[in-house]
């Protein structure tokens, strides 16, 4: 009686477990920084705050989303980005020191603005230059699936359009497994000087 | 080892099992930048080497003369700031006097060399956004009519009595910001004249410069902001005295700094 207690039990447990957790897809997904410049950026003069950088690529990255050996023809990714400004006011940058006084305000996101662009141009939103505003912000890059997945959600590589997200890697699909990060930044003169400083989190996951 | 103590590690492997075989795969990469805000205070000023006022005709010493626009201030900052003038000397004749180069005159008793750098006048051409209209805290108001008797002392430039340039106090003028922790409205925000549009900048002032020695020549406007400085008033002269002839030099230093 009680072995069949125990039987029933792990078999309530099980299908629990298996039914709320994500199946999973894909074989594996890989996401490569390459190119990553130098990311410290000097204003010094009135051309520098007011002009600022029009356009300065930050890093360049890499995708390989694998499938399993037994193709699931769900398997299908998403990019996002987060920002880090290790925990200061939402819409501000990380301060490392300042100056002068710093009676002024800190420099806030707005004064970047980022893109991903690739040849396909493959990111829905982020393929012309967007503000930067609150890190609490996800900054979806190539978009998650929202609700339940299924197949009209895959858009598959080759297909050179907007949120390919199907399996492939930059090797074979260089145009849209690549993606070029790329930051405008226009200070302004009217921050605080000192040095500061922000993360950009990249994340590569398969959709759910 | 006994049946309760199985089913729990039984259990706990089942949850194991079931955990580790359905994580969602997840690759990140972070990418961190720094800005590098190197301060900018700049005042930019073009004006000539040496203001000249020559007073050999009557007319000059009456109306006085007025040099217009003869400085021009620029100002770019990152920074918030203050900008004032302050009338300075070597102080060869005393501190907070013209220095005197030249003596034209006969040594004649009345005749005073002791000028005080009170009399200079100045005129910005935009008030002081800090002074909130008050005039006696910038110099944007119009030079004063000396017939009309009333000498409160508008524009007169601000002088320290040590004869050094520390900043003035709060009841004192700058031409832009003024004395105070910012936060208040007694700081410039940075910025600069060179994005400004329309005709007119809080960066940008041009300065007019007037002397008036009136007749006789015991400048009448002379002010320190408190009182009269002209020669008769001004502690040891006499009701007869007047300036003695001569040629006279003193200096305006503009200072710009950070919001203090």
């Amino acid at each position: 009686m009680r072995t069949l207690i125990v039987l029933i039990l792990f078999s309530i447990y099980s299908l629990t477990v298996f039914h709320s957790a994500a199946q999973t897809h894909c074989g594996s997904v890989e996401l490569l920084l390459d190119e990553q410049g130098d990311n410290t950026f000097t204003f010094n003069d009135f051309t520098s705050y007011e002009g600022g950088f029009p356009r300065k690529t930050i890093a360049r990255l890499k995708i390989r989303v694998e499938n399993k050996t037994t193709p699931d023809i769900l398997c299908s990714w998403n990019l996002t980005l987060q920002l880090d400004n290790a925990g200061v006011t939402t819409n501000e940058l990380e301060e490392f020191n300042l100056y002068g006084d710093g009676a002024g305000q800190n420099p806030l996101l707005s004064i970047f603005e980022i893109r991903a662009i690739n040849d396909c141009m493959t990111s829905t939103d982020y393929s012309n230059f967007v503000p930067l505003n609150n890190v609490k912000n996800v900054l979806e890059l190539i978009k998650p699936n929202s609700g339940t997945l299924d197949t009209s959600d895959i858009i598959n590589a080759g297909s050179c359009t907007q949120n390919v997200n199907g399996v492939g890697d930059y090797i074979s699909n260089y145009s849209e497994f690549t993606f070029k990060i790329e930051l405008r930044i226009k200070p302004g003169m009217t921050y605080n000087p000192g040095t500061f400083g922000l993360t950009f989190n990249f994340r590569l996951e398969e959709n759910i | 080892m006994k049946k309760s103590s199985k089913f729990k590690l039984f259990l706990a492997a089942a949850a194991l099992i079931g955990t580790a075989a359905n994580a969602q795969l997840i690759d990140e990469k972070d990418v961190s930048i720094t800005l590098d805000l190197q301060p900018v205070l700049q005042l930019d000023m073009t004006t000539p080497d040496q203001i000249e006022f020559v007073f050999d005709e009557i007319n000059k010493y009456q109306a006085g003369i007025t040099q217009y626009a003869a400085t021009i201030l620029k100002v770019s900052s990152t920074v918030s700031w203050d900008l004032y003038a302050v009338g300075r000397s070597q102080g060869n004749t005393a501190t907070g006097f013209w220095d005197q180069q030249v003596d034209y005159g006969s040594g004649n008793p009345n005749a005073v060399s002791n000028l005080p750098l009170s009399l200079l006048e100045l005129r910005q051409s935009r008030p002081n956004p800090s002074a909130d209209g008050d005039t006696t805290l910038d110099y944007s108001a119009n030079f004063a009519n000396p017939n009309a008797g009333v000498f409160a002392g508008t524009n007169n430039i601000y002088v320290n009595p040590a004869g050094d340039a520390t900043p003035p106090s709060t009841t004192e003028r700058y031409i832009a910001g003024h004395k105070g922790a910012s936060n208040n409205n007694d700081f410039m925000p940075g910025g600069t004249y060179l994005n400004q549009t329309g005709h007119k900048s809080d960066y940008y002032y041009t300065i007019d410069y007037r002397i008036l020695p009136g007749l006789p020549a015991i400048f009448p406007m002379a002010h320190n902001g408190t009182d009269r400085q002209d020669l008769v008033t001004v502690n040891t002269n006499t009701a007869s005295s007047y300036a003695a002839p001569g040629v006279y030099t003193m200096y305006v230093q503009y200072i710009l700094l950070e919001d203090q």
